[in-house]
C-alpha cells in the first residue's frame, strides 16, 4: 500500500458559497420554513415563465396590432385599481399576522378576497362587453389573445382566492389562536405576483404597436 | 432526530399498497420512474426497429407486418401517415418518456437525497403525484395509437399548419390533441419534480455537505430542473395556444393557406411563432438531457479512475454557463425559416460558444482518466464510449451551428444522424452506465459483467455504424422524415446505404436484448452485493446499505467532512476517502478538490 507521508502543513479549508457547513450554523437541519418559502417562490417562478411565453407570442404579433381593431373596456381600469387594493389589504393582513394579531389579519384577508372576487366580476363584465361588441375569441389574433392572456390571469387569480380562502378558514376554525404567519406570507407573496402579471398584461393590451 | 427514530419504527407496520405502490419513499418513487422509463424505451425501440424497416424494405410487401399492423400495415406495407405517426411517437417518448425522465425522476430522485445525506424529498408527497402525473402521460400518449386517425403524425416538433389542421395530415385529428395533452402532463410531472429537486438540493444537505462538496450527479439534476423551470412553462404556453387553434377556432399559428386545394381562411397567425416557443424549450430540452449525463459520467469516472476529478470547479462554472447559454440559442433551428440574417448570426455565434463550456467538461474528464488507474467495468466502458460519441457529436454540431452550412443541411439526414450521436446515443450510453453502476445499490444485486461487455461493444459499434453513415447521406442531399427514400429518382443511389443502415440499426436494437435479459435475470439471481460499497466510491449514497434502509440512514444522518472524489491521496493506505471520513491527524477538512 502507499506509503504515509505526511502533509508539510495541514490543508486549509476552501470556503465555497455558505461555508464549509460548520461554521455558519450549528443545526443540521435548515429551519423548517426554508423549504416551503423555496417551494413557493420556484413554483411562481415557472408560473411567471408561463406568463412570459404568453407574453412574448403576443409581442410578436404586435406590429400588425393597427390592422385589428380591437376597444379595452374601460373598466379595466377600474379592475386594475380594485386588484391594486387589494394587494394593499394583503399586505397590511399579513403584517398584522406577524405582529400575531389574528383578527385584524382574518378582517384583512377577508378585504383582500372580496376585492379579488369584485376584480373576477370586472373581469367577466368586460368580457360581456367584447362580446356585445361582436369581439369573440375567434375574430381575430388581438381579440383571441385578450381572452387568452385575461383567462390565463383569471384562473390562477381563482386559485388564489381558493388559497387565501383556505387559509382564512383555516383561522376562523381555530378561532385565531394558531395562525401561522408563513403560510399568510407565502399566499400574500403570490398575490402580490398575480397583481404585478395583471399590470404587466393590461400594459401589454394597451400597447398599440412597438 | 426524535421524529425520525419514530418514523423508523412506523415504516415497518405499512400495508403494501402504501410501501410499493403509492409510497412517498424517494427510492419507491425513483424505481417506479425507471420501469416506467425504460418500458417506454423498449416500445420506443421497438417503433425504431419498423423506420428502420420501412427505410431499408420500405418497396417490398412483408405479410408478418400485415398481420401485426392489420390496419397501419394493409397488404404488407406500411401506409404513409403510419410511417409519420411511428416516427413522431418514437421522437417524442424517446426524448421525453424516457431519456428525460430516467435522469431526473429515475436516477435523480434516486440520487439526489442520498447523495446529499437527506432522508427524503423536501416534498415526499409531490414527488409521488410527479410519477402518478407521469404515468397517466405515458399511457395517455401510447392511448392515442388506437383513437380514430392514429397518433400524432406532425414530427417530434409538432410545426403548424401540420399540426393544427386536421385535415392535413390523418393524424392531426384527436391522434394530435391526445399528444398536447399528454405532454402538458409530462410538463407538469417534470416541473413538480424540478422543484423537488431544486428545494432538496439547496436545503436538506446534511451537516458538512457544502455546495462544493456536491457530487456532480447531484450537480447535474439540479441544474437540468433549472432549466426545466425556466423553460417548460414556455411551451405549455405554446401548447395551450396550440390546443385553442385546433378546438376553439383561433389562429395564433394559423396563416392563410391551401390544404388539399381547399382555401383555409385564417386571421393574422404565424406559424414560425409556434417554432419559436418550441425551440425555446426544445434547445434547452437537449441540455435537460446532456448535463445530468455529463454529471453522472463524472462520477462513474473519478470512481473508475481513482483520481480526483479534474477541474470540479471548472466544471461546475462549465454547467451554469450552458444552463444559461442553453436558454438563448434556440434560433439554430430555424435559420431557414426566413429569420433576418444578422439575428441569424446572432444565434450561431451563441452556438458555437456553447461548445466552449462542453468541450472544457469533456476535456476535464479525459484529464481524470490521464494516468488514472482505470478500471474497465462496465459502467466505465459506457462512460468512455459515452465521451467517444460526444465528440463525434459535437463536430457534427459544429457544422449545423454555422447558419451558412446549415442552410444545405437543415432537414437532412446530417441533422438525424447529429442528434442521434450526440444526444440519442450518448444519453443512453450515460443511462446504462449509471444502471451498471448504481444497480448494486438500488436492487442490492450486482449486473453480469460478461454480459455488460457484450451489450457494450455490440452498442457502441452499432451506434457508430447506424448514425455516422446518416451523416454522409444528409450530405448527399437525403431528406430527413421521408416516408420511402425508394419513390425518388435522385435518391436511388442512397437506398444501398439505407439498407445497410438498417441492417446495422436492427442489431443495435436487437442488441438491447442483452440488456433486458441481463437486467431481470440479475435483479432475481444476479451476485449479492454484500459490500454496500463495492466500487470504493467516496460519495454518500454508498455509505448506506444496499438497498438503504427506508429513510436511507439509521438512526443519525450521516456527518460529511470532505469531497466527493478523494481517491489515491498520497498519504493514506486506502486510496479513497468517503466524504464522512472524519479528519485523520494533521488534516483540516478539505473540499478533495484539486
Ligand atoms: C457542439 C455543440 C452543438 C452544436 C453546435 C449543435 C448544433 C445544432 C444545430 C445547429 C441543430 C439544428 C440543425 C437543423 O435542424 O438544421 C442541431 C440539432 C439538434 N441537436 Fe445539436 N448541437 C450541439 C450539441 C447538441 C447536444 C449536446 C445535443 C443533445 C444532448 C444536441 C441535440 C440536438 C437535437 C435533438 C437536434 C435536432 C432537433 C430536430 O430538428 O429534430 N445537440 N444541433
Ligand atoms: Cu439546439
Amino acid at each position: 500500500m502507499a506509503s504515509v507521508k505526511p502533509l508539510s502543513k495541514p490543508r486549509e479549508p476552501i470556503p465555497p458559497f455558505g461555508g464549509d457547513g460548520f461554521s455558519r450554523r450549528e443545526q443540521p437541519a435548515p429551519a423548517p420554513s426554508t423549504p416551503a418559502r423555496w417551494g413557493v417562490w420556484l413554483a411562481i417562478f415557472a408560473v411567471a415563465m408561463l406568463f412570459a411565453g404568453l407574453s412574448s407570442a403576443y409581442l410578436v404579433h404586435l406590429p400588425q396590432r393597427s390592422r385589428f381593431p380591437l376597444e379595452l373596456p374601460s373598466i379595466l381600469w377600474a379592475n386594475t385599481l380594485v386588484l391594486i387594493l387589494s394587494s394593499f389589504s394583503c399586505q397590511w393582513a399579513l403584517r398584522q399576522a406577524r405582529q400575531g394579531r389574528a383578527l385584524s389579519t382574518m378582517q384583512g384577508l377577508g378585504l383582500t378576497l372580496a376585492l379579488g372576487v369584485l376584480f373576477l366580476a370586472g373581469q367577466v363584465y368586460a368580457w360581456q362587453q367584447l362580446r356585445d361588441a361582436g369581439l369573440h375569441l375567434q375574430t381575430h389574433v388581438f381579440s383571441s389573445f385578450f381572452y387568452v392572456l385575461t383567462a390565463t390571469h383569471g384562473v390562477h387569480l381563482i386559485v388564489g382566492v381558493g388559497i387565501l380562502f383556505g387559509v382564512w378558514a383555516v383561522a376562523l376554525l381555530r378561532q385565531g389562536t394558531t395562525l401561522n404567519p408563513l403560510a399568510v406570507e407565502l399566499s400574500a407573496f403570490y398575490w402580490h405576483f398575480l397583481t404585478l402579471v395583471w399590470l404587466w398584461l393590461f400594459l401589454l393590451l394597451n400597447l398599440k404597436a412597438i | 432526530m426524535a421524529v425520525h427514530a419514530e418514523h423508523l419504527a412506523h415504516a415497518h407496520s405499512e400495508s403494501w399498497i402504501r410501501k410499493y405502490v403509492f409510497s412517498t419513499d424517494h427510492k419507491v418513487i425513483a424505481t417506479q420512474y425507471i420501469f416506467t422509463a425504460y418500458f417506454m424505451a423498449l416500445l420506443g425501440g421497438l417503433l425504431a426497429a419498423l423506420i428502420r424497416y420501412q427505410l431499408g424494405w420500405g418497396d417490398q410487401a412483408s405479410p408478418l407486418l400485415e398481420r401485426l399492423f392489420p390496419f397501419g400495415a394493409q397488404g404488407g406495407v406500411i401506409k404513409p401517415e403510419f410511417y409519420l405517426a411511428i416516427i413522431t411517437i418514437h421522437g417524442t417518448i424517446l426524448v421525453f418518456h424516457f431519456q428525460t425522465m430516467m435522469l431526473t425522476g429515475g436516477f435523480g430522485n434516486y440520487l439526489i437525497p442520498l447523495q446529499i445525506g437527506a432522508r427524503d424529498m423536501a416534498f415526499p408527497v409531490l414527488n409521488m403525484l410527479s410519477y402518478w402525473v407521469f404515468l397517466a402521460s405515458c399511457v395517455v400518449m401510447l392511448l392515442s395509437f388506437l383513437v380514430e386517425g392514429g397518433a400524432a403524425a406532425a414530427g417530434w416538433t409538432v410545426y403548424p399548419p401540420l399540426s393544427v389542421h386536421a385535415a392535413a395530415v390523418a393524424g392531426s385529428g384527436l391522434g394530435q390533441t391526445i399528444w398536447l395533452l399528454s405532454m402538458a402532463l409530462l410538463i407538469v410531472a417534470t416541473l413538480m419534480g424540478g422543484l423537488n429537486y431544486i428545494v432538496t438540493t439547496l436545503n436538506l444537505r446534511t451537516k458538512g455537505m457544502s455546495l462544493m462538496r456536491l457530487p456532480l450527479s447531484t450537480w447535474g439534476v439540479f441544474f437540468a430542473s433549472v432549466i426545466g423551470l425556466v423553460t417548460f412553462p414556455v411551451l405549455l404556453a405554446g401548447a395551450i395556444l396550440l390546443l385553442l387553434d385546433r378546438h376553439l377556432g383561433t389562429s395564433f399559428y394559423m396563416p392563410t393557406v391551401y390544404i388539399g386545394g381547399q382555401l383555409v381562411e385564417t386571421r393574422g397567425g404565424n406559424p414560425l411563432l409556434w417554432q419559436h416557443l418550441f425551440w425555446y424549450l426544445g434547445h434547452p430540452e437537449v441540455y435537460i438531457l446532456a448535463i445530468p449525463a455529463l454529471g453522472f459520467i463524472g462520477d462513474i469516472i473519478a470512481t473508475f479512475s481513482r483520481k480526483p476529478i479534474f477541474g470540479y470547479r471548472l466544471i461546475i462554472i462549465s454547467f451554469v454557463v450552458m444552463t444559461i447559454l442553453s436558454c438563448i440559442v434556440w434560433g439554430h433551428h430555424m435559420f431557414t425559416s426566413g429569420l433576418n440574417p444578422y439575428i441569424a448570426m446572432v444565434f450561431s455565434l451563441l452556438t458555437i460558444l456553447i461548445s466552449v463550456p462542453f468541450g472544457t467538461i469533456i476535456l476535464c474528464y479525459a484529464a481524470t482518466l490521464w494516468k488514472g488507474k482505470i478500471q474497465f467495468t462496465t459502467p466505465m466502458l459506457f462512460a468512455i464510449g459515452f465521451l467517444s460519441l460526444v465528440v463525434t457529436g459535437g463536430l457534427g454540431g459544429l457544422f449545423l451551428g454555422t447558419a451558412s452550412t446549415d442552410l444545405y443541411l437543415h432537414d437532412t439526414a446530417f441533422v438525424v444522424g447529429h442528434f442521434h450521436v450526440i444526444m440519442a446515443s450518448s444519453v443512453l450510453f450515460a443511462i446504462f452506465a449509471a444502471t451498471y453502476y448504481w444497480f448494486p445499490k438500488i436492487f442490492g444485486r450486482f449486473m453480469s459483467e460478461s454480459l455488460g461487455k457484450w451489450h457494450f461493444w455490440l452498442t457502441f459499434i452499432g451506434v457508430y455504424a447506424t448514425f455516422v453513415p446518416m451523416h454522409v447521406m444528409g450530405l448527399g442531399g437525403m431528406m430527413r422524415r421521408i416516408y420511402s427514400p425508394h419513390a425518388y429518382q435522385y435518391l436511388q443511389q442512397w437506398v444501398p446505404w439505407e439498407r445497410v443502415i438498417s441492417i446495422f440499426g436492427l442489431i443495435l436494437i436487437g442488441a438491447q436484448l442483452l440488456f433486458v435479459v441481463n437486467f431481470f435475470w440479475s435483479l432475481f439471481k444476479g451476485r449479492r452485493a454484500t459490500d454496500p460499497n463495492p466500487w470504493r466510491a467516496n460519495t454518500l449514497e454508498w455509505q448506506t446499505s444496499s438497498p438503504p434502509p427506508h429513510l436511507n440512514w439509521g438512526e443519525e444522518q450521516p456527518v460529511v467532512y470532505r469531497g466527493p472524489y478523494e481517491f489515491s491521496r498520497p498519504d493514506t493506505a486506502e486510496d479513497y476517502l468517503p466524504q464522512n471520513t472524519p479528519p485523520v491527524g494533521v488534516e483540516v477538512s478539505g473540499n478533495g478538490v484539486r
